[in-house]
């Protein structure tokens, strides 16, 4: 049965990017050939732009090559005509986020800069209400804001990522009759909790090395200080332990993203060249998050927090602004798909290989 | 009889001749024929050493007959023959053997090989004992000259051969000037006004003193050699005795017909078109539908005709460029519209095209490759709910899927072909056709603008598909070598032409039926056959054919090509 070709696809996919420069490949092939990801059953990019340029949507919507890219760019410095194979990965990524998300929130605030700036103004308003309503009481205000975000850690699991983490699975695997063996469903989970806190595989990309060794701190300090603050209720705690260990992991995540930061201000590498809204978010608000801790954490132990409650109100706005936008519909959820697209990955191999 | 003193020299061609033919012993066993007195063997007989050897043995050795045994005539017989002229000899006292694309280049083995080469070189030898001193004869060259075809490489030929001051007979079949460009909007890669290109050389030619300009006419006989043609033309109900010296042909092309290709439903479905129809369309401004409606979605398929051994085996060379083209002319037209290339290789070469098809790349145009190994593109009218008009099926390359095209208007780019009276035009002037209908050039790399026929030149798409500054270049080429000619005043022509032996020639004319470039007329006072020797190639056909022997092929006589065959099969030194 033959397609019908359709153009729409790839001007959607304009709104998801900083550049449409994609349309220019000729499909030299020069990228696929220099990615040291790709692999016989998984071949990018070339094969992503092509499905994107002719608009074959359900084969790009069913597609999990995308997030099984690292972007260390070399396809993008290879290309003899400045396609930039490499961004228009990383659009596809977002696009994909916006296709598995079943609210429809991603694509709009990825699309949308007004429509995510006011998303973030009403959280923030919010947040500033609910310290209204607890009349700036530093512990009962410290107290809410403790209960909420284990809240909004429930909440946003249950009814945002797990379901969407289900339609992609739905649209890699189920719609596209792939069926692989029961026992490489159990098998593989040990690799997508090694993948997920790893990322070991962006190590095959050669210039990567000291980027994913930032990058790891990142996600061991973020989940840390996540456990740390959550779990061990580090802003209360009398533990010193706990009251170090939070110090530690709270610097290494706003030390490390504020690199990250200025080396997307600096565009000296193939991956910061280009920074769409939600990457500055993302990296802003990991920052932020880090350091209001931090800063929030100073105040408690110097016995200044009472005099200085709106910082810790300040804290809360970005908390909940992470937890409510950028974790399930913004660039948070990168986290989640890559590892699952190995995870399904293998599925899918195993599958074609029957 | 003076004394015959023949020398040999035997060349190596580096290792061409002389890894499978015993170079050295062929020439110590051909020193001791009878009158050779040297032969020699020489690493490149055609290098200035090479020649300045033979130019000191002929003054050395007073040689007065001369063989090189090397490649073939065709490379270097006149390259030889001027050093025996610089020596002071004769140029026809000379013969070449033929042992590396006869002998060296097609065996394989030394002994049987070396034995040929041999043989090869006693034929020649043979051969040239009985040469006869010839002299180059000239003719005075007519300075004006007849373009068949008032196309852009007609018009700028003319242009260049009358602003030199020489009269010009133009003549178009058409009523107009202006060729297939006096139909195209704009030109590639710089979006100019074809327009532009043309109104000014219509304009000077049609105000040119020296160009005199036949609309409606066309040639049906040429008379006469280089330097001296005549015809006769009817135009306007006139008839004009012309007579010139050279002519250009520049017929130009004709647009390949699309409803052979059945799958492209040309002229079925109502809005298949053809790129001339579009480029029609263009140049009206109003680009639209049978129907009178705006298209939105527009497809463009290249190589209707090209590059597909059903039809025409070659590229068409200007179409992949004439569909980007459309593509942005499109774009500026209709915004809106979808924009589709269907496309079967880009060759976007030449200055400043690659840099024409990446720009039309950004343009939203979606580029879609089709196998021609498999089966082309299928057009056939959409269901009525699809909202668009047609569908093109194909298989696509490059993504490995077999998938729809929706389109409301497809574009052809149709494949050039040779002109449709090519023929005829190839008939009146004396040339020839290769293989798919284009006139043959006389050598396709380092003489291309003339042909075989002395005189007569081609230039533009009448010689092969090409676009404007390739048609206009070989115009002013064409025009330059006339130009040169008429610059020398006269040519010389070839000598080894047939001689009638008026005394034995019994009018039997059988020699007229034979002879391929009408050379021959007959002289009824005389009764007896007269050869034109500028007409004449020297062929030989009307020699062998004459019942009484009257007729003697200079330079091929019979006592020349008889000791040839004689030399070949001696017995004499079969064996090395």
């Amino acid at each position: 049965m033959s397609t019908v070709v359709n153009p729409d696809l790839n001007t959607k996919l304009v709104k998801f990017g900083n550049k449409s420069e994609w349309n220019e490949c000729y499909h030299c092939g020069n990228c696929t050939a220099v990615c040291s990801l790709t692999e016989d059953e998984n071949l990018f990019p070339r094969k992503v732009i092509r499905q994107l340029q002719m608009g074959l949507k359900d084969k790009f919507n069913s597609n999990i090559d995308p997030w099984l890219c690292y972007y260390c760019g070399d396809c993008s410095e290879t290309c003899p005509r400045d396609a930039n194979p490499g961004e228009m990965m990383m659009s596809a990524r977002r696009y994909l986020t916006s296709v598995y998300d079943w609210t429809g929130l991603s694509g709009l605030f990825f699309k949308s800069v007004p429509a995510l700036i006011i998303a973030f103004i009403l959280v923030a308003v919010s947040v500033i209400g609910i310290g209204y309503v607890k009349q700036f009481n530093p512990e009962s205000v410290m107290e809410f804001g403790h209960v909420f975000e284990k809240m909004i850690i429930f909440a946003v699991v249950l009814l945002i990522l797990i379901p969407n983490i289900f339609r992609m699975f739905w649209l890699t695997i189920l719609k596209e009759k792939i069926k692989a063996p029961f026992f490489l469903y159990v098998k593989g989970i040990w690799d997508l909790f090694v993948h997920m806190f790893t990322q070991k595989k962006s190590l095959k990309c050669e210039k990567n090395t000291f980027r994913w060794f930032e990058h790891f701190l990142v996600v061991i300090g973020y989940i840390l200080l996540l456990v740390v603050t959550v779990f061990f209720n580090w802003f209360s705690t009398e533990n010193p332990y706990i009251i170090w260990f939070g110090y530690i992991v709270g610097g290494l995540v706003f030390i490390i993203t504020f690199d990250f930061i200025l080396g997307r201000i600096k565009k000296n590498k193939e991956i910061s060249k280009f920074s769409h809204p939600s990457d500055w978010l993302f990296v802003i608000w990991l920052f932020l998050m880090g350091f209001t801790a931090f800063i929030v954490r100073i105040l408690i132990d110097t016995d200044l927090i009472s005099n200085n409650l709106w910082l810790y109100i300040v804290h809360l706005i970005v908390i909940a602004q992470w937890g409510i936008l950028i974790v399930p519909f913004g660039k948070w959820t990168h986290f989640l798909y890559r590892s699952f697209a190995i995870y399904f990955a293998n599925l899918k191999r195993a599958g074609l290989n029957r | 009889m003076e004394e015959k003193r023949i020398g040999v020299y035997v060349c190596w061609c580096g290792t061409n001749i002389a890894k499978m033919v015993d170079v050295e012993a062929v020439a110590a066993k051909i020193a001791k024929l009878p009158n050779v007195v040297i032969a020699k063997d020489y690493k490149y007989m055609c290098s200035d050493p090479g020649q300045e050897m033979i130019v000191k043995d002929i003054k050395e050795h007073k040689l007065n007959r001369v063989v090189v045994s090397a490649c073939s005539p065709r490379i270097h017989e006149l390259t030889f023959r001027k050093a025996l002229e610089n020596a002071g000899l004769n140029q026809y006292m000379f013969e070449m053997a033929n042992i590396r694309e006869q002998v060296s280049w097609v065996h394989d083995n030394r002994e049987e090989a070396t034995i040929k080469a041999l043989d090869l070189i006693k034929g020649a030898v043979n051969k040239v004992s009985y040469n006869e001193a010839l002299d180059k004869r000239s003719v005075e060259i007519n300075p004006a000259t007849l373009v068949i075809g008032g196309g852009v490489t007609g018009l700028s030929a003319a242009l260049e051969l009358a602003d030199a001051g020489n009269k010009v007979y133009l003549v178009e079949k058409a009523g107009n000037l202006g060729g297939h460009v006096a139909n195209i909007d704009l030109t590639f890669p710089g979006l100019n006004s074809a327009a532009e290109v043309l109104e000014p050389l219509i304009y000077k030619v049609n105000n040119h003193p020296e160009v005199e300009v036949f609309l409606n006419t066309t040639i049906d006989e040429v008379f006469g050699y280089v330097g001296n043609f005549e015809s006769t033309i009817k135009s306007g109900g006139k008839e004009y005795e012309l007579k010139f010296g050279n002519i250009i042909v520049a017929t130009g092309l004709t647009p390949f017909d699309p409803g052979k290709i059945s799958s492209y439903n040309y002229e079925k479905l109502p809005d298949v078109i053809t790129s001339l129809e579009l480029e029609k369309m263009l140049k009206e401004g109003n680009v639209v539908k049978k129907d009178g409606s705006e298209p939105k979605k527009i497809a463009v398929i290249h190589c209707v005709g090209s590059r597909n051994a059903d039809y025409h085996e070659y590229c068409s060379r200007v179409c992949c460029l004439s569909a980007l083209k459309f593509s942005n002319q499109l774009r500026s037209a209709l915004p809106e519209a979808n924009l589709f290339q269907i496309y079967a290789d880009m060759r976007a070469f030449g200055k400043g095209c690659e840099e024409f098809y990446a720009s039309t790349s950004k343009k939203d145009v979606m580029f879609l490759m089709y196998d021609q190994q498999c089966d082309l593109p299928r057009i056939s009218k959409a269901e009525e709910d699809a909202g668009y008009e047609m569908g093109i099926e194909f298989y696509e390359k490059l993504s490995g899927e077999d998938i729809i095209v929706p389109a409301d208007m497809v574009v052809l780019m149709v494949a050039m072909e040779a002109h449709e009276e090519a023929k005829e035009v190839a008939h009146a002037v004396g040339i020839s056709l290769c293989g798919n209908e284009f006139y043959i050039e006389r050598h396709p790399k380092l003489d291309p603008v003339a042909t075989t026929t002395d005189g007569v030149y081609i230039a533009g798409t009448c010689q092969g598909p090409k676009d404007i500054p390739d048609s206009v270049s070989q115009a002013k080429a064409a025009a330059a070598r006339i130009l040169a000619s008429i610059a020398r005043g006269t040519v010389e022509v070839e000598v080894t032409t047939a001689v009638v032996n008026e005394d034995i020639c019994c009018g039997c004319q059988t020699c007229i039926k034979v002879c391929p470039y009408t050379a021959i007329s007959f002289d009824e006072e005389k009764n007896v056959s007269i050869v034109n020797e500028v007409l004449c190639k020297g062929c030989g056909t009307c020699g062998s054919a004459c019942p009484t022997g009257a007729i003697r092929a200079r330079h091929f006589t019979d006592e020349q090509i008889l000791s040839q065959i004689e030399g070949l099969f001696s017995k004499e030194m079969q064996e090395v």
